[in-house]
């Protein structure tokens, strides 16, 4: 039997904001670990920009992944808080790691003389933070908003449907 | 002036925040100074606080304006654009003016940190975006809450008027073929007749209570469908044979009214009915707690009302839109078993 995983299409509006954010994210990334040399050698964005954009791609699928199953396995109104709590676990779960992973990347291979220092890990989580706080709240509001349109649309539904049901009611009489 | 609210949840949303978001704005702007002394650290945060109290007034009260004038779910990325650009705007000014009154105006015993004035402001932006998702969330799901609990109370007022009318449906049939047989007993028999008056008073008694309930206690309907049986049997003499045996440990459930003139009607009026081969019916109660409705068959070349299906089908769908169990409807080639559930006496519906 074969088996074939199958990753969940992120949304056109999280594509969007995925291509939006990764030139801060990255030039936020790139302040840490090279500080005022970013701005004085262009080859650290030619070689530090692709590396990063392809580790920032597979981190944003998965944090999509993880959005993804939130929202199956806790899609009602009433587990708005549960959702919203396991939300705060994708910063483990997935931000940390892609940003430790970039930086021991450019450290493994010592890309254009990077050391890895202690705040480099302080200032590169609170980027990966930040990026999580405000995304994630933004993901949030847009899946409530959607679950808003699809409530209004049902109650305009069934309003149809009673104001069907009294006219055969009047027409049977 | 009372404060404008972005939603009935912003206060909750500030008090949450405003603790971690002052202690951190205190880091940016004085350093670890803050802690030097407990007396330090509450007279930079009450200070603070009271300023960006005021600063977080006029954000909200501009949010307030903006969301004003793009109320739709679907306006998300419109107010977006329009609050944060000001907000980032507001922010400079506010941290330039944070600063200039903790080293000009008010003496806390800390310095700000001079250097770090673009980092609070960065941190301000993020804050203000982060809370202005916050809010519209609240918003929204104020709405969504408010629109599913709306739904829901539609959903149970078409219920009950589907209910309802397929109560009406049923109330006429039963009514005509009454008065057809009273109409055919006065020519036959005067006494019988007046006999079949009262029984019919009794069945009409029970059909006219003038109240709208979805369930009826099983005594109440077994009562009914004796005398409807009388009145049938009336009608139609030995070719109709009957047994009731309903155990007295059921009789207190429940069962939606009527159920049981529109079982009888459907098996008396789709079957052959001759004193050589009478129809046979039987109601009976089973280990489950159900009703049993057995009844030969007796094959009818021309039905007359096509419509006694539909009100056995009606009945089916009235138990569905009760989320009831199904009722069960079992065929022979001689004979045909009606099972029909029934609800504990505690059950609520709509």
């Amino acid at each position: 039997m074969k088996f074939r995983l199958k990753l969940p299409v992120p949304p056109r509006y999280q594509v969007i904001g995925f291509l939006c954010s990764m030139p801060f994210i990255a030039l936020a990334l790139c302040y840490v670990m090279y500080h005022d040399r970013l701005f004085q050698e262009l080859g650290i964005w030619l070689v530090a920009y692709p590396i990063i954009y392809v580790i920032g791609t597979v981190s944003w699928r998965l944090h999509y992944v993880y959005d993804y199953y939130l929202i199956t396995r806790f899609p009602s109104l009433s587990q708005t808080r549960k959702r919203v709590l396991y939300k705060f676990a994708i910063n483990f779960l997935v931000m940390t790691p892609s940003v430790l992973l970039i930086l021991f990347v450019f450290h493994a291979f010592e890309i254009y003389g990077y050391q890895i220092q202690e705040n480099d890990l302080k200032y590169g989580y609170l980027v990966g933070l930040g990026v999580n706080i405000i995304f994630e709240s933004l993901w949030e509001v847009i899946y409530i908003i959607e679950k808003v349109k699809e409530a209004v649309a049902e109650k305009e539904r069934i309003e149809q449907l009673q104001l069907q049901q009294e006219f055969d009611v009047l027409k049977e009489k | 002036m009372p404060i404008k609210r972005y939603s009935s949840k912003e206060p909750v949303v500030f008090v949450w925040i405003i603790t971690p978001y002052i202690v951190f704005m205190n880091l940016l702007i004085f350093g670890t100074c803050i802690f030097g002394s407990i007396g330090c650290f509450f007279k930079s945060f009450l200070t603070s606080a009271a300023y960006f109290f005021i600063i977080y007034a006029v954000f909200g009260s501009l949010a307030v304006i903006i969301k004003n004038r793009n109320p739709g779910a679907g306006d998300l990325f419109k107010r977006v654009r329009l609050m944060l650009p000001f907000f980032y705007l507001m922010n400079i000014g506010a941290v330039y003016g944070a600063f200039y009154i903790f080293r000009h105006v008010i003496n806390l015993g800390c310095v700000p940190l001079t250097g770090m004035v673009w980092w609070t402001i960065l941190y301000g932006c993020i804050m203000s975006t982060v809370i202005t998702f916050i809010n519209e969330g609240m918003a929204n799901w104020e709405n969504w809450k408010n629109s599913l609990s709306e739904s829901e109370k539609l959903k149970n007022a078409y219920q009950r008027s589907k209910l309802l009318g397929l109560k009406g449906q049923i109330n006429p049939h039963f009514l005509f073929n009454c008065f057809n047989t009273l109409s055919g007993l006065i020519q036959e028999n005067e006494e019988e007749a007046e006999k079949f008056l009262d029984e019919m008073t009794k069945v009409h008694r029970y059909l006219l209570r003038g109240d709208d309930e979805y369930l009826v206690p099983l005594a109440d309907e077994m009562k009914f469908a004796a005398a409807y049986l009388y009145l049938t049997k009336a009608r139609f003499g030995n070719a109709i044979v009957t047994e009731v045996n309903v155990p007295k440990s059921i009789l207190h459930k429940l069962i939606p009214p009527l159920s049981m003139q529109v079982i009888l009607e459907n098996i008396i009026y789709t079957n052959a009915l001759s004193k050589k081969e009478p129809l046979q019916i039987s109601i009976t109660g089973d280990s489950n707690g159900r009703l049993i409705i057995k009844h030969s068959l007796h094959e009818k070349i021309i039905v007359q009302n096509l419509s006694l299906d539909e009100g056995l089908d009606n009945l089916i769908t009235k138990y569905r839109l009760m989320n009831m169990q199904e009722v069960e409807v079992t065929e022979t080639e001689k004979q045909r078993i009606i099972s029909l559930p029934l609800f504990e006496s505690e059950t609520t519906f709509a």
